[in-house]
């Protein structure tokens, strides 16, 4: 059962997919779940593993995508009170099963690290490579020319600037530091992804100008602009490890922002309604797996059984429309 | 005549010393040193070895690689060897320019405690050019490969001297902490910063209060607490980082802004309208 579970854990982390961990750490009886059941939600909602029954689990769907979207593990309580009081990182649930149980499920996302993608290999790009493994990337080193030697710590190197075959729907993190060798290809290739941050390390003259070459060849002028030239924090850095450094803070700056992280993270489960509540009884239904569904004035109604669909269809209308749970 | 040089250059580069090389780059005329004759000048203007041309020449090189060690920039002096008024006073003729290259030993980063922010900042030191020294009971040479000195006696030792080139970074999470930056304060060290939260910060600065160092003081030696530019460090490394920032900072100047903003700040047009 655990071996299963860490086989899992073990396959996504290598294959670098963003998943999060799901345990069982507290519950009242009458609940199916146990201290110590696990699941593994992963970025598409799609779950393995065990954390209790159908309204549990919608829940713990949704939390885990938050967790997966914003980075941080939380404890998610399911209980029949009502009342809670706020506390810092919980997510408090309304017990909508019927059995009058309760849970506490403690939520961990498990993201892959944050790729930093070097152009070029200038001192500046080996001094980046070298100090962003360090910190904790995933580093990957493009350009023709390049000497492992000089990028010991890259976790891979691309003899190419063309970089459309890597896996940029990652959390990335660019910075061109060609200096003088293939400025104009480099920064072409860059501002052709779509990640948060690109910066290109010039002096301003020559920034704008090749940023006005790249124009008058037909780069989108927003991906132009998003450009950072000059790159880094205002540190006054003087030589190609200080350079570095202050990019490397800015690039943690825009990291740590609190603004959503860019990831092209499935967006069809995500943004479906993954919570529905069925108006009869109250309880949590998921809607992707629903059985018994209803419409109603261009409303989907979803239902925990058979029974509350009849009821429902008796007499529409006179059922208020459900909110879903805080 | 090369591996002289080097050689002593060795010597003095591994004490410590500070130095200066000056190098003959242009000769117009006659002259006794020619393009490429060096001497190395130390911190007293006294020429340990080489040769850059006679007397008149001579003092005006050894008084600029003084000068240059002092304030830590190279230099071109062009000597006109024909004016006796406003040159150097003897008329051997001609004219000559001499390179300066202030060597000046590392900067020092001193770091009290171990764990993976230490571990880390000692890294990130060594790369950005600094003489690394650790001073913690818990530090191995394992933890600390890029360390030059171990001191186990820990920062308030005799062993750790602070100088005006030391950067001091305390981030023992102690209860003594409040005694190491006083030594580094007192030490006038160039940057003093305390690994700590904002709370536990408050805590040391009051100890330090009751020690004598009141706020104006602390104000003066500018202590750092909580260390590093506030860029949403989370990670040790990533406060590693912050930290190494903030003394590039504190040693080259700037205003820890983004470099776009710092520009749009002093009017100049972005690189893109």
């Amino acid at each position: 059962m655990f071996d299963d579970f860490l086989a899992k854990v073990t396959a996504l982390r290598s294959d670098g997919c963003p998943f999060a961990v799901a345990i069982v750490v507290r519950f009242q009886p009458p609940v199916s779940g146990k201290p110590g059941d696990k699941a593994i939600v992963q970025a598409d909602g799609q779950i393995s593993g065990w954390i209790g029954g159908g309204c549990v689990q919608p829940i713990v769907v949704r939390e885990a995508l938050r967790a997966i979207e914003d980075g941080k593990p939380k404890l998610v309580r399911i209980t029949p009170a009502r009342d809670f009081g706020a506390e810092y990182g919980v997510a408090n649930y309304t017990m909508t099963c019927h059995g009058g149980g309760a849970m506490e499920i403690y939520i961990e996302p498990v993201l892959p690290p944050a790729q930093l993608l070097i152009f070029g290999r200038s001192l500046v790009a080996q001094a980046l490579c070298k100090l962003g493994k360090t910190i904790g990337y995933f580093v990957i080193v493009a350009g023709p020319g390049l000497d492992r030697l000089q990028f010991r710590e890259a976790d891979r190197l691309l003899e190419s600037w063309d970089v459309r075959g890597l896996n940029l729907d990652r959390e990335t993190y660019i910075v061109v530091s060609t200096q003088g060798e293939g400025d104009e290809e480099a920064l072409e290739q860059a501002v052709l992804t779509n990640v948060p941050y690109v910066s290109f390390i010039a002096s301003p003259a020559k920034a704008e100008k090749i940023v006005q070459f790249l124009a008058g060849r037909g780069a989108v002028p927003e991906a132009l602009s998003r450009v950072k030239a000059p790159a880094g924090l205002d540190i006054r850095a003087l030589g190609p490890e200080e350079i570095a450094i202050s990019i490397l803070a800015e690039i943690i700056l825009i990291r740590r922002s609190g603004k959503p992280l860019h990831r092209n993270l499935p967006q069809s489960e995500a943004s479906a309604p993954i919570h529905a509540v069925d108006p009869i009884c109250g309880m949590t239904v998921d809607p992707g797996s629903a059985t018994h569904i209803s419409e109603y004035k261009g409303r989907t109604y979803y239902f925990c059984s058979a029974g509350c669909k009849h009821e429902f269809d008796k007499q529409p209308e006179t059922h208020p429309i459900p909110s879903p749970p805080a | 005549m090369y591996r002289d040089i080097f050689s002593t250059m060795n010597e003095l580069s591994s004490r410590g010393a500070p130095f200066a090389i000056a190098t003959v780059i242009e000769i117009g005329g006659s002259g006794s040193a020619k393009p490429g004759s060096k001497a190395l000048i130390d911190a007293d203007a006294r020429v340990i070895l080489g040769w850059v041309g006679g007397g008149c020449v001579e003092n005006v090189v050894r008084q600029e690689a003084m000068e240059s060690i002092k304030d830590g920039r190279p230099r071109i002096v062009s000597v006109d060897l024909t004016d006796e008024v406003f040159g150097v006073g003897m008329p051997c003729g001609g004219m000559m320019k001499v390179y300066i290259d202030p060597i000046l030993p590392p900067p020092q980063l001193v770091i009290a405690g171990h764990g993976r922010i230490a571990e880390t900042l000692a890294l990130f030191g060594k790369i950005a050019g600094f003489s690394v020294t650790v001073a913690d009971p818990g530090a191995t040479s394992e933890a600390f490969p890029t360390a030059s000195r171990i001191v186990s006696a820990g920062f308030n030792s005799a062993e750790i001297k602070i100088g005006e080139d030391t950067y001091v970074v305390v981030a023992t999470q102690h209860k003594a902490d409040h005694l190491s930056i006083k030594k580094a304060i007192e030490a006038g060290a160039a940057y003093i910063a305390l690994v700590a939260s904002r709370t536990r910060a408050q805590l040391v600065f009051d100890y330090l209060a009751a020690g004598g160092i009141d706020e104006g003081r602390l104000a003066q030696a500018n202590v750092r607490a909580p260390a590093g530019l506030d860029i949403g460090a989370e990670t040790p490394e990533e406060i590693a980082l912050s930290i190494m920032s903030e003394i590039v900072l504190v040693r080259r100047g700037g205003s820890g802004r983004t470099m776009l903003e710092a520009k749009e700040m002093s009017g100049s047009r972005t690189v893109l309208e």
